[in-house]
């Protein structure tokens, strides 16, 4: 078949002047897939050429189709934390509980929780299931793509109907997340001031009473940023970070700053494929007379974290002993005080320091 | 009468990505007829040619943080509504194969399964999807669907010719399947 002849019945399907063998001849080579680069220039000449605005898109479908798409968004950008009207709302909302309280409790109930600052003003709410934790055990909540939400007793939870785009909680308390790998649609956790996006991974988000919230990761990476609004609800990230497993990220509500450090309890952890995740497989800490150097690559590589020295002499001491059971820091005030040095938690990494027992 | 309004393309454009709806809403009206009536013309189904134009802006919606470093919005946009028109017009083309195999050899067409939804769901969500259909669509849908009537009886009592026919049957399927593959997801959700 000729480019030509496929031209023309193009033309003629556009003009509906094909007769049912064309629009037979026309319809398998469309399927055939072979001259889809014609039909990509046809389409496109046809939509310069096409600029008869007379007839067009009845209003009231136009008015569905903008309504449908900025709905679909489900304003996500003006996610933000406190911004004054809500304060000013929520002054409003006390007044108006004392009053409610004596109509219906579960009423109440209700409404602060619907109208808490937890979603954005001007999110729809059907957009969002709700889930809260009132009991004193954890709750775990699975959501359709499989991610699975473990809720600490008081936490509450709004999570996104359709999560097919854009994977989006809202969570005030504490939870722990695992969230089922997806690179088309990350996965967004907006909690007090800031906002974790992961690609798929499972962390802890914890939100001390004193106002800051903290975010532990347990396998794979995620980002963490300050939510914050320009004027007209405008997002702006400041300071990302980067969290790897056993990092932790501090948000601090006083100076709002987002402060990097380590787990309290750093877990062993493995690597599968560029995948970092807790390993639970037993790892022995048996050493007799080892370079430092050796210990210290060791814990390293099982920890994930970067354990550097002040001084590259210290790789020369030796450490005799049995350091299985104990978690990383008792770990490592057992090899400072047997090396006469000392350990200090930089950012995310450990620092050795001292100057050292040299033993021949 | 569009020339009357200032139409700034790289304006319009940073203030997207920036997060206007108006300016999003101005280059949407702006395009949404063209864009339109070139789909109704390639699909030859108002339903779909809709589809196309909301599938279109939606996907500018989503990407306008990234579009500040496009050229021109106007190509832009034709080429992905060209890409779209490309993969509707293989399904009905596709649709269209079937539903003429199923009048050579005479079968009926077979239905759209959708496991995960119980009998009456199903139902209702077909009928729901028979209501997007035009008049004649309509007729030509029941007769064969529900009544299970051949092409040359159902053409014979509309007064249409068998291709006429074939055409709305195309169409109307299309229409119907992709109304339950969208709508279908959102009962199950």
């Amino acid at each position: 078949m000729h480019e030509q002849e496929f031209k023309i019945l193009v033309d003629g399907y556009l003009k509906d002047t094909l007769s049912p063998e064309q629009l037979e001849a026309f319809f398998s080579l469309v399927l055939s897939g072979e001259y889809d680069y014609l039909l990509s220039e046809s389409f496109v000449s046809g939509l310069h050429q096409n600029r008869d605005l007379r007839a067009g898109i009845p209003h009231d479908v136009s008015d569905t189709i903008i309504r449908n798409i900025m709905s679909s968004e489900n304003f996500a950008k003006n996610t933000i934390v406190r911004s004054v009207p809500v304060k000013r709302f929520s002054r409003y909302l006390v007044a108006a509980s004392i009053l409610l309280i004596l109509i219906s409790s579960y009423f109440l109930k209700s409404l602060i929780i619907g109208d808490s600052n937890l979603l954005p003003n001007g999110v729809a709410k059907s957009a969002y299931h709700y889930k809260d934790n009132l009991t004193k055990n954890p709750l775990k909540v699975v959501l359709d793509d499989g991610s699975q939400i473990t809720l600490q007793p008081l936490a509450k939870l709004y999570y996104s109907v359709k999560q097919i785009h854009k994977r989006e909680v809202f969570l005030e308390g504490d939870a722990f997340f695992v969230v089922t790998k997806n690179k088309e649609a990350p996965f967004f956790v907006y909690s007090g001031a800031i906002v974790t996006k992961v690609l798929g991974t499972s962390f802890n988000i914890t939100n001390p009473s004193n106002g800051n919230t903290e975010v532990l990761v347990k396998s794979g990476r995620v980002q963490v940023y300050e939510n914050k609004i320009k004027d007209k609800g405008v997002l702006i990230n400041s300071q990302a970070v980067i969290l790897q497993p056993n990092h932790k990220a501090i948000f601090h509500a006083e100076n709002k700053s987002i402060e990097l450090t380590l787990a309290e309890k750093p877990e062993l952890i493995k690597n599968t494929n560029g995948y970092t995740s807790i390993d639970s497989s037993a790892v022995e800490f048996v050493y007799v007379r080892a370079r430092l150097k050796d210990v210290l690559k060791e814990l390293e590589h099982h920890y994930g974290i970067e354990i550097i020295v002040s001084n590259d002499d210290l790789y020369k001491c030796y450490f005799t002993g049995d350091i299985t059971e104990q978690d990383l820091y008792t770990k490592l005030k057992m090899i400072c005080l047997t090396t006469n040095t000392n350990y200090e938690v930089n950012g995310t990494k450990i620092l050795i320091t001292g100057s050292g027992l040299h033993m021949k | 009468m569009f020339e009357s309004y200032s139409y700034d393309e790289k304006k319009l454009l940073q203030l997207i990505s920036e997060g206007s709806s108006y300016a999003f809403q101005v280059v949407y009206d702006y395009h949404k007829n063209n864009i339109y009536i070139f789909a109704i013309k390639t699909l030859k189904s108002p339903l779909l040619a809709q589809e196309v134009v909301q599938d279109v802006f939606l996907k500018l919606w989503f990407e306008r943080e990234r579009l500040t470093q496009i050229n021109s919005l106007e190509n832009w946009l034709f080429i992905v509504t060209k890409n779209h028109l490309l993969n509707q017009l293989k399904k009905i083309a596709k649709e269209w194969k079937r539903v003429n195999e199923s009048f050579l050899e005479n079968n009926s067409i077979e239905d759209l399964e959708l496991d995960f939804l119980d009998k009456k769901a199903h139902l209702e969500l077909h009928e729901n999807a028979i209501k997007q259909l035009t008049k004649t669509q309509k007729k030509v849908y029941q007769l064969i669907r529900v009544e299970k009537k051949t092409f040359i009886e159902a053409s014979t009592i509309l007064n249409i010719s068998v291709d006429t026919l074939k055409k709305h049957m195309t169409s109307a399927l299309v229409t119907v399947r992709s109304f339950i593959t969208k709508n279908g997801f959102k009962c199950f959700l």
